[in-house]
């Protein structure tokens, strides 16, 4: 549970700061000039194995934050982990410079994906996409222009980071990921004059483009158990450039959502005699349903059940010519792909718990390997949270 | 869930990765009466790392060309023990580290030996070409002008590691368990109780590296717990299940002839060789490696330090056994002698070294030494045989005494 406890600009949702939901307990208010909302969330997660004696169960995520408004033109979010090597999250300030510019500054998602940078209680499965999680960039440090325009219908997000996320592992010195990015997106709903359902519709277009040292990169696979089915091995220099394309439509009570990315490193200079290799590629895709069941099941207005499913696919590879290899400077190296299928129930018991859970089917063609394994794997999750 | 990367070949791309030349002979780069070239071509920075760390075993990826054939994608490495430094590296090529199954010249790997420790710089070649000779295994070798990125790097032995095409040659297949043997500590093959883990550091596993364990291992253990069984009484019928007891003891008794100090009975333990076991028998043989410290003391006891390998001292204990130890090394002596072969070998061997470039001044020791040394291999090819075959003799004396003082 990434939990964003001020949801992000542009998650379902998520546009109302959450200090201003009177219907929140956990909120306070000194006069009109500041209001706070606390949170707090934990996650058990139990994940299975094909081996029976390899189950294993997780305290996955322990937070807590803090947002608020400081009287109507700032807002503001601190949300942190109580353990955990890189503890700090969510550390932001957010100004209302114009009635359509605003100017959001601190540490927080970049601009780049709809699974992302929607909150982990909106989440509809336990753990997001595979291309979400491994393509996206997550949180950095930056300053970052947004609003809304033509009768709220086109959205613009627009920024620049220090890095390409959450940076190089300092176990992994000589890895390399993006350094100052600039982080854009353009979200529209076009239809949203129309009475009808499609009006509901939300479609979205992002890019990140960064600088990339000389180092290898950090773009790797791994599966929805955490295997890694492509390494990290690949030199890379040049500029990292990241492409998105979402969607989301809420007809009646079904919510779909769409999300297409793609990551390319270059590799200039990195062949064996100094010349460029064809970029590095990783690119994701994944097709989300979701039926909310229409009678509830379990005390209060808030306890709903929902069947989901998911399909899903995350590629890596290169473009360039010769035999495919393992080799990190090879022009064509050797690719490898995961699909994955998920379905899953969601059973908001109240609107402060809920459980998940999901089975998982995969089948992997690792790099290197020429046979695709294939696994169900189920996962359950309890969740709670202010 | 666990995801097995087991690294299959990429087989479609195989047969483009090794380029058949008309003109080129692949196994010509083994032929020793020639000086070959070697050319790698690496990334300039891979190229710095790997000598700034020369005392890792990272692989880097190279092209490696010879003659016209080119084989891209091959994995280059730091190599060696008392060899390894940072000056003149001494290299594997591991022709199939980035795509599982790529060959050349039958083989997947070869080293190239930098010649640090040998200043006559023949010894490792002279030696194999001898075991060849005696009709046991071992490596092809020749010499090699090493280029990396068009730099010299100087003159190398090029030694065929065991594998696949090597045990083919020697076996029919290659689909037996490898293990090459790595000195850890003094060790003389004692038992080394139950625990698979104290095998694999010793003896690591060159086939089979995705199997599980057990049935890989098992064998070998069970051999090295056969040796614990007394000898005079179900040792033999123990051991013979799971070792070739006279390949063991002409290996041995080669090594002996050669004045090997860093071997089968090493100075520090047993030392250089890999264990193969073929496909479908429990029954292992011992193959040679670096034999750059043969032919160093021309009186070298053919018993030297017998003792410190509890394999050979155990068979040694059998008179059969031991007659066919020294009937071996008299056979190594008489081979020798025989048109002057093992001196003729060592002294081609050193014109052709001495024929491939201007001395290698990065060497740890000098022209004068280098020259000084071939003389003694050289001393040692021709008197060898005589102090051995002096030996035998006197060991054979004391064996008919024993069994007639026995028989009395």
């Amino acid at each position: 549970m990434s939990a964003a406890l001020v949801k992000p600009a542009s998650a379902d949702g998520a546009r109302k700061p959450a200090s201003a939901d009177a219907s929140n307990p956990f909120s306070f208010a000194l006069g009109d000039a500041i209001r706070l909302a606390l949170d707090a969330r934990m996650a058990i997660d139990v994940r299975g194995s094909d081996d029976s004696t390899d189950s294993n169960a997780d305290t996955t995520r322990r937070r807590i934050g803090v947002d608020g408004s400081i009287g109507t033109r700032v807002d503001f979010a601190i949300e942190r982990e109580l353990d955990g090597d890189h503890p700090w999250r969510d550390i932001y300030g957010d100004v209302r410079l114009q009635k359509s510019l605003r100017l959001r500054a601190g540490q927080f998602k970049l601009p780049f994906s709809l699974e992302e940078t929607t909150g982990v209680k909106h989440l509809d499965f336990v753990d997001r996409s595979l291309a979400a999680t491994q393509l996206a960039p997550g949180r950095d440090v930056g300053v970052m222009a947004h609003g809304r325009v033509w009768r709220k219908r086109l959205e613009y997000e627009g920024g620049v980071f220090r890095r390409d996320g959450d940076g190089p592992s300092p176990r992994h010195p000589e890895r390399t990921s993006g350094t100052r990015t600039t982080a854009g997106r353009l979200s529209i709903e076009p239809f949203a004059s129309a009475k009808r359902s499609i009006g509901d519709l939300h479609v979205a277009f992002a890019a990140t483009t960064s600088p990339l040292s000389e180092g290898i990169s950090n773009l790797r696979g791994r599966t929805a158990m955490g295997e890694r089915f492509f390494p990290a091995t690949y030199w890379a220099s040049g500029r990292r450039q990241r492409t998105g394309i979402e969607a989301r439509w809420r007809p009646g009570p079904f919510r779909v959502t769409a999300e297409y990315m793609r990551v390319t490193d270059q590799r200039r200079g990195q062949a064996l005699d100094g010349s460029d290799l064809a970029p590095l590629t990783a690119s994701g895709w994944y097709v989300a349903g979701v039926w909310r069941v229409p009678r509830s099941i379990g005390p209060g207005s808030h306890s709903r059940i929902e069947l989901a499913g998911r399909v899903e696919r995350l590629a890596f590879g290169s473009g360039g010519t010769g035999v495919m290899s393992l080799n990190p400077r090879a022009d064509r190296i050797v690719s490898a792909d995961d699909r994955a299928v998920t379905l899953g129930l969601n059973w908001w018991i109240t609107r402060y718990a809920k459980v998940l859970v999901n089975a998982v089917h995969e089948r992997v063609r690792p790099a290197g390997s020429s046979l695709p394994t294939t696994t169900w794997t189920p996962v359950f999750s309890v969740q709670l949270g202010l | 869930m666990r995801i097995r990367q087991s690294l299959i070949a990429v087989v479609a791309g195989l047969v483009l990765a090794t380029p058949v030349s008309a003109q080129t002979n692949e196994q010509d780069i083994f032929d020793s009466t020639l000086v070959q070239d070697i050319s790698l071509v690496m990334n300039a920075r891979d190229l710095v790392d790997l000598r700034e760390h020369w005392d890792s075993n990272t692989f880097y990826p190279a092209d490696f060309t010879y003659r016209d054939v080119r084989v891209r994608n091959v994995g280059v490495r730091s190599r060696g023990w008392g060899s390894r430094n940072g000056i003149k590296l001494g290299l594997r090529i591991d022709f199939n580290h980035y795509i599982s199954g790529q060959r050349f010249a039958d083989t997947a790997a070869i080293v190239l030996d930098n010649l640090w420790q040998d200043p006559s710089m023949v010894r490792e070649a002279a030696a194999m070409a001898f075991i060849a000779r005696m009709g046991e295994a071992a490596s092809r070798e020749s010499f090699a002008r090493v280029f990396i990125n068009g730099d010299f790097q100087g003159v190398y032995a090029v030694v065929e590691e065991p594998n696949t095409g090597y045990l083919q040659r020697r076996f029919g297949k290659d689909t037996g368990a490898l293990f090459e043997y790595h000195w850890v500590r003094p060790y003389d093959f004692s038992a080394l109780g139950d625990r698979l883990d104290e095998y694999e550091l010793l003896f690591e596993r060159r086939t089979h590296e995705s199997d599980p364990a057990a049935p890989v291992y098992e064998p070998l253990q069970a051999m090295i717990d056969a040796n614990s069984y007394p000898v005079e009484t179900a040792w033999r019928e123990r051991i013979e299940v799971y070792l070739d007891l006279p390949q063991m003891v002409r290996y041995a008794a080669i090594e002996a002839f050669l004045g090997e100090i860093d071997g089968f009975t090493g100075y520090a333990g047993v030392n250089n060789f890999y264990v193969y076991r073929p496909d479908g028998s429990t029954k292992h043989v011992f193959l040679p490696w670096d034999r750059d410290h043969t032919m160093w003391q021309l009186d070298l006891s053919i018993f030297e330090r017998v003792n410190g390998n509890r394999l050979l001292y155990n068979a040694l204990a059998h008179s059969d056994l031991r007659a066919l130890y020294l009937d071996t090394i008299e056979r190594c002596a008489k081979s020798a002698l025989e048109d002057k072969w093992l001196e003729a070998q060592v002294t081609r061997l050193s014109a052709l070294v001495d024929s491939a470039a201007p001395f290698d001044t990065r060497l740890p020791y000098t022209k004068e030494k280098h020259d000084g040394d071939v003389t003694n291999v050289i001393d040692f090819a021709r008197r060898r045989s005589s102090f051995v075959l002096k030996q035998i003799a006197d060991a054979r004396k004391t064996m008919s005494a024993g069994s007639a003082s026995r028989r009395r």
